[in-house]
């Protein structure tokens, strides 16, 4: 765009060409127009030189797969190619199994993404805060993103495991009974527990880095003016974050899809119920060579992905729309 | 900028058309593609009265191989005397033993190495051929183990001793030189020597593979050096091309494991395709030859690979039959098989030469896929094949894909390809999971082809079968024969009512504390597995997704699994007691069995004396018996010609295969089924006391016979030594079967996904950890999405 406004200023418009000099300068300019316009062209199959790899790419590895991914969602099967319309939503919204995943992710999600969101801010102003260690502290907290998930998966097992620490810690603390928590009601627990450890580290960082990006002047207007902490940080920081709030949290959201990775490896195929996740659904449906069934789950995920994107972009918009982001 | 957008969307729209109509287009032909080259068998006899060709191997375009059969007659000795009662008749006593043969690649020029003869002792034993191979310059390389038993006054064994030669023969098999290799092999730790393969490489050193040894002698016998590696056996050795030598062992998977021959030492090692057991050397241009069930295959040392040169079915070939593989230089590959379908079968070579496939007179071709092809289905593809005059079948055997790491890859890979689109006409259905196939709409409904076929329909099948395969009132699958599975006990001590449920089962338990309900060398996990089996329609409806586990009768099968042994620990010192004794005795309250013929079931009726009773295995609403099948097959509703498929699949119903292939089942045909029945409830033919060789006769030590079996009658052998004569089956013992038959109204299913969510979950109940309530109620949960996940 700039260098096309550039191109404007130097090139005599047709209007002012024409003025003094009628058919010389008519011609002129015509030949300026051609000029510019052949200049244009090249400019832009220049840059679509440079495009095309990158739009191939985007075309092959996410176009056309989920063109064909929609197109299994519609079918009956990938044998006879019947049209059936919505017949497998239908029955996907009907499946019992579906249904479950889809409330364990959106439990989890409506948990474990909050959690990540503030307990992540919450760290990052206290390591803004004047506290010794502070550096000791970030690496601390950085560290769970250096552990091998097989690791944590292994540790995880053995902290709750139905003779594991968390329970004789239970026991000796408050006499609670054995729990088995990976077969339980509150299998969601220790998967929070782990997915708040892993997350929480880097979540914070991104925060101390918006937070250092807050005007100064403002919070120093703002301590001549004698407002107080909750003032300076709801009036003036959470406006100042809200961009990295909103970036925090759909991340955050992204990954709490992603815990499917954990889960499997602490509990399998089919874990217990409160455990059974929509990625759980789809690689099941996948090795069971459902296509139709995983197609239709994908596509109805990705317009609840969608929706739920949108609806961020909207509150950061109403939240963050008198600061520059 | 629009334009670009808009050319890139009509691409997008070609390309996925493309995509779309090739996934359509796959499927239409079945996968199947035309090799450039195919083997066209030839046929022909081998001249003389030769029975079989073993050990051949290929020297100077001349084919050497040893013969077991007759070699000679000699006096009778007290041994065969004993067993013709003493009575010494106009009688020579046949001498069998090994003959080496020579012929042409074609056939021809038969005749036997009239030099050689096997290594006898004095009392006229014969030594055995163990292993033979030829150096460069023609001589014979042997290995024999002569066998020696000895017998006490009363002519009962009392011990042997076996002494292993080597031996050197030119090439008229005349003796050039013999070492005894007593002497020179090391025993193992039960005393023994068992050499088993002999090889000689260029340096006319001598490799003999002993057990756990290799041993690397010179040409005068002397041992030169051992190789071993820790806890290896070794099998076949073999002499590569270039002069060195190999063995097959089993590390990681079949390898070929070659040895340097001027290091004497370890060489290189090559992995061998999975299952290829079967070890050929030849000529040609590969260095060595595998097989398994369905392909031939030929390793090149120089890529390590092994690249697939035949298909055994597409050769007309059926591998069963096979007894040598000879690869000639001009890549022709002959083979001597012997079918053992009829009495009047004669060995006979095969000559398959490589032709181009456009040579080849043109067929139709269905394919079939399978992922454990039977002997049985082979034949019967062979014989379609060799007199169907349109269409021929050809197999794709998927277990070729499995791994050591990954057994099920064949399946996997099958399942892929259908849906990829690559759908075969006709399916082995042995390993499949059927319920999947038919929902996804693979599967072609059979009742209409079986409802016009002229030769064969409905009536002439047993209902009960016809039943038990059916799906929502379609039939997916072709059985030929079946068993009937379920549990017995005497009806003095159970009742004589059918059916019970696990806390009957549990009362009885507790009433008899006297006797195990089964025995005892069934551990917890068999029989929670088994019957879980057995009973998955109880817990399981796959239709509504409903699950039933976290019931009585669930918790009552687990708390019942815990009474049983975690393991069984055989007690050699234990005497040895049979089923029979174990349940007529009271030892055990019942029994699970499968019934494959009448035999067992005969057997039983009569040790607990008309009293037996088929309770079932234990469940809800008392239909505890079930029918098991072991093979069947179905035809896709992608197939290129249903009718031709349809003419194969009939067969399998029909009298003729079932007569000849149905014999260790019940039939499903009725006809078959029906004479089965009358037969079992006649007397034998021959009803006389005439004895024949394969009796049980046997003399005291004053000569007398004191024992013997009449043709035809069948007998129960009970482990104290006791002989119980069968009478031919009552009319009310087969009416008590056909009830217990017509009562079986569902086959035996597996799904390894619940047991294994079982099999995992109980183990926390029986290590005590939980209560059988909470652990039914975990796998309740789990299972629960699984089977919703299914619908």
């Amino acid at each position: 765009m700039k260098l096309r406004h550039h191109k404007k200023l130097q090139l005599p418009t047709e209007a002012t060409a024409t003025q003094g000099h009628s058919a010389p300068l008519g011609a002129a300019a015509k030949r300026g127009s051609l000029l510019r316009k052949l200049k244009l062209n090249r400019a832009r199959l220049g840059s679509m030189a440079l495009l095309w790899p990158s739009l191939l790419g985007v075309f092959i590895f996410f176009l056309l797969p989920f063109a064909v991914v929609c197109y299994y969602s519609l079918i009956d099967s990938p044998l006879n190619h019947n049209f059936v319309f919505l017949d497998n939503f239908k029955a996907l919204l009907n499946n019992s199994s579906f249904i479950t995943a889809a409330k364990n992710t959106a439990s989890f999600s409506l948990v474990s993404v909050p959690l990540a969101v503030v307990l992540a801010l919450l760290l990052a102003l206290l390591l803004e805060a004047r506290i010794p260690a502070k550096s000791q502290l970030r690496t601390f907290f950085l560290s769970p993103m250096m552990v091998p998930i097989a690791s944590v998966v292994l540790i995880w097992q053995v902290l709750f495991h139905f003779n594991g620490v968390a329970n004789n810690w239970l026991f000796d603390l408050l006499g609670i009974d054995a729990i088995d928590w990976f077969k339980s009601d509150y299998a969601q627990i220790p998967v929070v527990l782990m997915f708040l450890w892993k997350n929480l580290g880097y979540n914070m960082i991104l925060f101390m880095a918006a937070l250092s990006n807050v005007p100064q002047e403002l919070l120093e207007v703002a301590d001549v003016e004698g407002a107080s902490r909750w003032y300076k940080f709801s009036r003036i920081k959470l406006r100042y974050l809200s961009p990295t709030i909103l970036f925090v949290t759909i991340l955050s959201l992204i990954n709490s899809f992603k815990v499917f990775r954990e889960v499997y490896l602490l509990t399998g195929d089919y874990p217990y119920e409160t455990l059974y996740m929509l990625q759980h659904f789809m690689n099941n449906t996948f090795r069971a060579f459902d296509y139709q069934r995983l197609s239709a789950a994908a596509v109805l995920m990705a317009i609840v992905m969608v929706v739920i994107i949108a609806v961020l972009f909207i509150i950061e918009n109403h939240f963050g729309k008198d600061v520059e982001g | 900028m629009k334009k670009f957008f808009k050319v890139l969307l009509v691409v997008s729209i070609l390309a996925m058309a493309l995509l779309l109509t090739a996934c359509g287009d796959n499927g239409d032909q079945g996968g199947y593609q035309a090799p450039d080259f195919v083997y066209v068998p030839t046929y022909f006899q081998v001249e003389g009265d030769v029975t079989s060709i073993d050990g051949a191997i290929y020297h100077d375009d001349v084919i050497y191989f040893r013969s077991y059969g007759m070699i000679g007659e000699k006096e009778p000795d007290p041994r065969d005397l004993a067993y013709n009662d003493g009575v010494v008749e106009d009688w020579m006593t046949e001498v069998y033993g090994t003959t080496l043969y020579r012929m042409n690649t074609d056939g021809t020029g038969l005749a036997k190495i009239e030099g050689f003869a096997p290594i006898q002792d004095d009392l006229g034993n014969t030594a055995d051929l163990r292993s033979m191979t030829i150096d460069s310059t023609g001589n014979f390389w042997l290995v024999e183990c002569l066998y020696v038993p000895e017998y006490d006054a009363d002519f009962n064994y009392v011990d042997s001793t076996e002494t292993f030669f080597l031996r050197k023969l030119d090439n008229n098999g005349n003796e050039l030189f013999k070492a005894e290799l007593t002497d020179v092999l090391e025993t193992n730790e039960w005393g023994y020597i068992y050499v088993n393969s002999i090889a000689v490489d260029s340096n006319d050193h001598i490799y003999l593979t002993a057990e756990q040894n290799i041993y690397i002698l010179d040409s005068e016998g002397k041992k030169l050096k051992k190789l071993s590696k820790e806890n290896q056996w070794f099998d076949y050795l073999v002499t590569l091309s270039d002069g060195s030598v190999g063995v097959t062992l089993w590390e990681d998977g079949y390898m070929l494991q070659t040895i340097d021959t001027t290091s004497m030492d370890w060489g290189k090692s090559y992995p061998l395709p999975v299952n290829a057991y079967n070890i050929y050397t030849g000529g040609g241009n590969y260095e060595l030859y595998s097989s398994d069930q369905s392909y031939l295959y030929g390793m090149n040392l120089k890529t390590g690979e092994n690249e697939t040169l035949l298909n055994w079915i597409s050769a007309d070939v059926n591998f069963n039959d096979v007894q040598s593989v000879i690869p000639l230089d001009d890549n022709r590959v002959l083979c001597s098989t012997y079918s053992w379908e009829n009495e009047n079968s004669q060995m006979e070579l095969v000559m398959l030469t490589k032709t181009p496939y456009a040579e080849v007179p043109q067929k139709e071709v269905l394919t079939m896929a399978t992922v454990s092809l039977g002997y049985e289905l082979r034949s019967e593809i062979i014989k379609f094949n060799k007199t169907h005059p349109t269409h021929r079948i050809e197999v794709t055997d998927y277990s070729m894909y499995n791994t050591n790491d990954n057994y099920e890859a064949g399946m996997q890979k099958l399942n892929t390809e259908i849906i990829g689109g690559k759908i075969p006409d006709l399916l082995d259905m042995s390993n499949i999971p059927i319920k999947q196939y038919v929902a996804k709409g693979l599967l072609e409904d059979l009742y209409p082809y079986l409802d016009k076929d002229s030769t064969v329909g409905r009536e002439d099948i047993l209902d009960v079968v016809l039943r038990a395969t059916e799906n929502d009132g379609k039939l997916y699958q072709v059985v030929s024969s079946f068993a009937v599975s379920t549990m017995i006990g005497d009806a003095r001590r159970l009742g004589d009512e059918k059916g019970w449920t696990f806390a009957e089962m549990l009362q009885l338990v507790q009433e008899n504390p006297e006797a195990t309900l089964l025995p005892t060398y069934h551990t917890r996990s068999d029989i929670l597995n088994y019957f879980f089996m057995l009973n998955i329609d109880e817990y399981v409806d796959w239709n509504t997704g409903e699950c039933k586990f976290n019931t009585d009768s669930f918790i009552n099968m687990l708390e019942f699994c815990a009474t049983l042994p975690e393991e069984y620990n055989w007690d050699e010192d234990e005497p040895w007691v049979d089923e029979y004794t174990m349940l007529s005795s009271g030892q055990i309250l019942s029994l699970p069995i499968s019934f494959y013929d009448l035999y067992e079931y005969r057997a039983y009726q009569t040790i607990l004396e008309g009293n037996m009773v088929a309770k079932g295995y234990p469940t809800s609403d008392g239909h505890g018996t079930l029918i098991q099948f072991y093979s069947s097959l179905g035809m896709t509703t992608k197939c290129s010609n249903k009718d031709v498929a349809w003419e194969f699949l009939r067969n399998f119903y029909g009298k003729d295969y079932q007569e000849a292939n149905a014999n260790w089942q019940f039939p499903s045909n009725k006809a078959l089924f029906d004479k089965k029945m009358e037969d079992a409830m006649k007397e034998p033919e021959n009803n006389n006391s005439d004895i024949i060789g394969g009796g049980t006769a046997a003399l005291s030590s004053d000569g007398n016979m004191v024992s013997y079996r009449e043709y035809g009658r069948d007998y129960i052998y009970l482990s104290d030594g006791t002989e119980v004569e069968m009478k031919p089956m009552t009319q009310a013992e087969l009416d008590y079967f056909m009830e217990m038959l017509n009562s079986a109204d569902s086959y035996i299913s597996r799904d390894a996904s619940i047991n294994a969510i079982i099999n995992e979950e109980a183990a926390a109940f029986f290590s005590g950890q939980k209560s059988a309530a909470d652990t039914a109620a975990v796998i309740q949960s789990r299972a629960t999405i699984y089977v919703n996940e299914q619908r």
